[in-house]
């Protein structure tokens, strides 16, 4: 392997990405890529604040990709986490001042979680600084619950992902496409590279674990349905597509040493999958909502979502067939109702495919500008891997082959039929949720405001000072006194001085 | 002569000179003043390259004097010291420039100069003593020669806290000074060594050494600002910008936490510590003044009133890292001296340089500086997030390897201490840096035009700028040689490696 390493800090340790995580630095290369282009011209306003923070989050995401020792990683991992919130706060309003708010507090938390797991990891293994080095290293319940706490704050999966759902619609949607589709992916890596799989602990947590993924795949996606907002329907998909890929790691974490490397791939494969088609499906919401596009960009619209709602020969087919067969051959306890989950898990997720095509639809050809050339360029490379990804991915080919036996096209295409059906049956009655259903309010801004409130207290102020009289005698006899005839007197003392001192030591 | 034996008090004597020199100048001689300064800095920061040189090559500089029966006054180079001597000569180094931009103009300054290396004089003395008679001595000629600069502007308020300043630190001085003598009745003042010179006492007189470790930390502590003897040191901000930068910085707190780090080290040494039980009662005086600390600054809206208290709390971590007595928590202390010094007087000379230029003390009048003062802003942000203890910055590292060292020490409750000062960190920086950068800007206080092409007067930009680049640059390059964590770990190896 090649490796680095650095005269920077204790332990700078770098080496170029290898195997699976090629593909994991390459698509946040891509997405960083394709964000910026899309960027060029989409912002308007405060163009310096952006850009920095744009510059500073990608720098800490490239980082933390490379980084091979805890302080590298911690590194990229905080710079990252910082620097965007410049990018949720762009807007400047009321709405995206509140979201950062919640995003820095939430932030600077898992951040010291983070501190606190990787620094007793370390003095676990005896000051070891590299990741590599903490594999072998056993598992503490209280080391544990710190790393999944202080990643999983940035992964964003169910109930950690209160900020998620605020902070994603609030940023710009080249933000929104990095955040969604790069940034919570480092939570997820951090997770991968700092708990040691076959670790007796960690495996004893598996199971709550996988019920917890599970969870946050169901509950993503039923929220969403609840909003109106296209983006904020994408960033709860992006909580439940999460849990998917929270399953997949709890898949790597069970299978045994032989069938590891298939299960890092399937993750990786599944990130892959899950950042190509949610920037472009950002892209595609700030595109919709702004500018006026032509017929040819609704197919880059639909492409996304039929991935999404896993359909035949797309990437989304390929990874949710491997994801179900490894989870049926798993070592895993069996959870009951695996199945039915799963596919209760796809008729959501399909019914917030539609719910969110049909919010696009109500702001199809609105009247505003058409939309600037690198943009839809942007748009069209994320839409064009996204499609494509079943050709290159050549490690889930396997998956990808399978999943279009009779039995698995079957199996995928059910619920998004019965999806079809509901959302028609839906739209058809004319049924309305409850008022108090609709657009539910996190009640995590009432906690960033009580917090807030706590280091804003303030204290009494301090009283006007005034000159005193006598100040102006002692002016002048320090005029007095700064003459220059004192000079010779203090030169002739200073060298007696040190004569003296001469003297004395002899 | 010995070149070599010569050689500390010169660098005593570089400043001392010219800053008597100065005293005798009129008001209007700026060349031959501020020559006669960064001169003599010029010439101390060379003098103490060249020691430190030899520090690290293993060479002994000891220069000795006859002062008290039985006790010499002692100048010595060691690698402790050399910590100190360092980070007081570069930091005085800016600090010079920053003043004589700053006080352009101003009345009195050659009394200001005079005191001011007057001041350095007495801190590198007191960095260099080789045994605790003459770090008394320099520790009170420290106290008498920052009064005069506490007080400099002549204001009730400054008067007010040059009074409770003296108070403190002379009631201080005296309780030192009965420590110092209760352990010179006992076994004289041999030269500072590691691992200390108490031994022999040991089995007969424990009880006396626990009187004068708390007699000798009790007037350490007024300097250092641990907990009940903090006040202070938030007062005394009132003073200008630079002797707040000194002060809070290099001169007088970090001569308390020095003096804590020498009588620990060198005069208890860790195993007289260890078997009188002394340790975990200053981990948790220092402790508790961390978190107190950090939540007075909380709860402030004078900008200088708030880094005040912040200093409280981080000066607390050097006496945390050492009162821990395990390595890797005194690299964690000793390399925080350094740190929280260039990280404080970044702050305060940004402070100072908002104040001067736009007229900016409390805190809502941030609003939108960043656009008015990018650079300065962009230094103050550094800092900022040094303190924090972010990545990338010197503040972590020194975070890092407190917490290591409390769970090597056997304190692992001192981790949530660190993370609960951090998280408060973060809540009293953190809305500063959001003012400055993402609100829009009011009209400034007090604006004045200092310079047409920088933001402000060159000479007070330069040095925030500089120190800044420190910070970044401890943190990022600490794994080189010329690193202050490199030099700590060398002064921890020479500390507990003794037989």
């Amino acid at each position: 392997m090649t490796e680095w390493t650095l005269w920077l800090w204790p332990g700078a340790s770098y080496a170029l990405p290898q195997g699976p995580m090629v593909f994991w630095f390459g698509f946040s290369l891509l997405l960083w890529c394709c964000a910026a282009l899309y960027s060029m011209q989409t912002i308007q306003s405060r163009k310096t604040l952006y850009w920095i923070s744009f510059v500073l989050a990608m720098l800490g995401n490239l980082q933390l990709l490379l980084a091979q020792d805890v302080l590298g990683f911690y590194l990229g991992f905080a710079l990252m986490s910082l620097s965007a919130y410049g990018l949720v706060i762009h807007r400047g309003d009321k709405t995206a001042r509140q979201a950062g708010r919640l995003y820095l507090q939430l932030a600077i938390l898992g951040e010291l979680l983070l501190f606190a797991g990787l620094l007793l990891r370390v003095d676990a293994a005896e000051g070891a600084l590299l990741i590599a080095n903490l594999q072998t290293i056993e598992l503490t319940p209280l080391t544990l619950t710190l790393l999944l706490l202080g990643l999983g704050l940035k992964a964003g999966f169910f109930p950690l992902h209160i900020w998620l759902p605020l902070a994603h619609p609030a940023a710009p949607v080249a933000a929104s496409a990095v955040l969604s589709g790069a940034m919570i992916k480092a939570g997820l890596l951090g997770l991968w590279q700092f708990l040691p799989a076959q670790d007796p602990l960690l495996v004893s947590w598996l199971p709550g674990l996988a019920l917890l993924a599970l969870g946050s795949a169901l509950f993503g996606a039923l929220i969403a349905l609840l909003h109106q907002s296209s983006k904020v329907v994408l960033a709860y998909s992006s909580v439940s597509q999460m849990g998917y890929m929270l399953l997949a790691l709890v898949l790597y974490w069970a299978s045994p040493p032989e069938l590891q490397t298939a299960a890092a791939w399937l993750l990786v494969g599944y990130c892959c999958h899950h950042a190509l088609l949610k920037s472009a499906l950002f892209l595609a919401a700030g595109s919709v909502n702004h500018y006026r596009l032509s017929t040819w960009h609704g197919a880059l619209l639909l492409w996304p979502l039929l991935s999404l709602v896993a359909l035949p020969f797309s990437s989304g087919a390929m990874v949710k067939y491997g994801l179900k067969q490894g989870l049926s051959e798993s070592s895993l306890p069996a959870l009951p109702l695996l199945d039915a989950l799963l596919a209760f898990g796809a008729l959501c997720t399909a019914l917030l495919a539609l719910h969110w095509l049909r919010l696009a639809k109500a702001q199809w050809q609105l009247p505003g500008p058409s939309l600037p050339g690198t943009a839809s360029l942007a748009w069209g490379i994320l839409v064009l891997a996204s499609l494509s990804m079943p050709g290159w991915f050549a490690a889930l080919r396997p998956q990808w082959l399978a999943s279009l036996s009779f039995s698995a096209v079957l199996a995928a295409l059910w619920p998004v039929a019965l999806a079809l059906l509901l959302h028609w049956g839906w739209q058809r009655s004319g049924w309305q949720l409850a008022a108090a259903w609709q657009q539910p309010r996190s009640p995590a801004l009432g906690w960033s405001l009580w917090l807030k409130a706590g280091y804003q207290s303030r204290s009494r102020a301090l009283p006007e000072l005034r000159l005193p009289a006598w100040r102006q005698s002692e002016r002048w006899l320090n005029r007095r006194l700064a003459t220059e005839s004192l000079l010779p007197g203090v030169c002739a003392l200073l060298l007696s001085l040190l004569l003296l001192l001469w003297l004395l030591s002899g | 002569m010995d070149w070599n034996s010569w050689l500390p008090l010169w660098i005593v004597l570089s400043s001392l000179l010219p800053g008597l020199l100065i005293f005798t100048l009129a008001e209007d001689r700026y060349v031959l003043r501020t020559s006669l300064n960064m001169g003599g800095v010029l010439l101390k920061l060379g003098l103490v390259g060249w020691m430190w040189q030899g520090v690290k090559a293993g060479q002994d500089y000891y220069f000795e004097l006859p002062f008290l029966p039985g006790a010499p006054l002692v100048l010595h180079g060691d690698a402790l010291s050399m910590q100190f001597v360092l980070l007081s000569s570069v930091l005085w180094c800016v600090t010079t420039l920053y003043a004589i931009g700053y006080l352009e103009g101003s009345p009195l300054r050659s009394r200001f100069f005079g005191y001011f290396n007057l001041c350095v004089s007495a801190t590198v003395g007191l960095a260099l003593s080789g045994n605790l008679v003459s770090f008394v001595l320099f520790y009170e000629l420290l106290t008498l020669a920052t009064f005069p600069l506490v007080v400099h502007r002549g204001t009730a308020a400054a008067l007010k806290a040059g009074r409770r300043y003296l108070a403190y630190t002379l009631t201080g001085g005296t309780v030192l000074l009965f420590g110092a003598a209760l352990l010179h009745s006992l076994i004289g003042s041999p030269v500072f060594m590691p691992g200390g010179y108490l031994q022999p006492l040991l089995a007969e007189h424990s009880g006396v050494l626990t009187l004068a470790f708390v007699l000798l930390i009790a007037g350490l502590g007024v300097k250092a600002a641990l907990l009940p003897l903090h006040g202070w040191l938030p007062e005394a901000m009132v003073a200008p910008a630079p002797v707040s930068a000194l002060l809070h910085a290099v001169a007088v707190v970090k001569a308390g936490a020095f003096g804590i780090v020498r009588v620990v080290y060198d005069v208890f040494g860790v195993e007289v510590m260890q078997q009188l039980d002394l340790g975990w009662l200053l981990v948790v005086l220092a402790s508790s003044t961390i978190l107190y600390g950090s939540w007075r600054a909380l709860q402030q809206q004078d900008l200088k009133r708030r880094l005040a208290y912040s200093t409280v709390s981080q000066v607390s971590y050097v006496t945390l890292g050492v009162a821990m007595l395990g390595p890797v928590a005194a690299i964690g202390g000793l390399v925080h001296l350094v740190h929280q010094g260039v990280m404080k007087i970044t702050l305060f000379f940004c402070a100072g340089n908002f104040a001067e230029t736009l007229g900016i003390h409390k805190i809502q009048e941030l609003n939108g500086v960043g656009r008015r003062m990018p650079l300065s802003s962009t230094a103050f942000t550094l800092g900022a997030a040094g303190m924090i203890g972010l990545p990338a910055t010197a503040g972590m590292l020194s975070k890092w390897y407190l917490a290591t060292g409390a769970l090597e020490a056997g304190y692992p409750w001192v981790l949530l201490v660190l993370l609960g000062s951090s998280a408060m960190n973060a809540m009293y920086f953190l809305p500063l840096l959001y003012r400055i950068w993402f609100l829009p800007a009011a009209p400034w206080p007090q604006e004045r035009v200092l310079s047409n092409r920088f933001e402000t007067h060159w000479m007070l930009l330069l040095p925030p700028v500089l120190t800044a680049a420190l910070v970044l640059l401890m943190g990022l390059l600490a794994g080189t040689d010329i690193s202050p964590l490199s030099w700590s770990k060398l002064i921890v190896e020479r500390e507990f490696s003794y037989d």
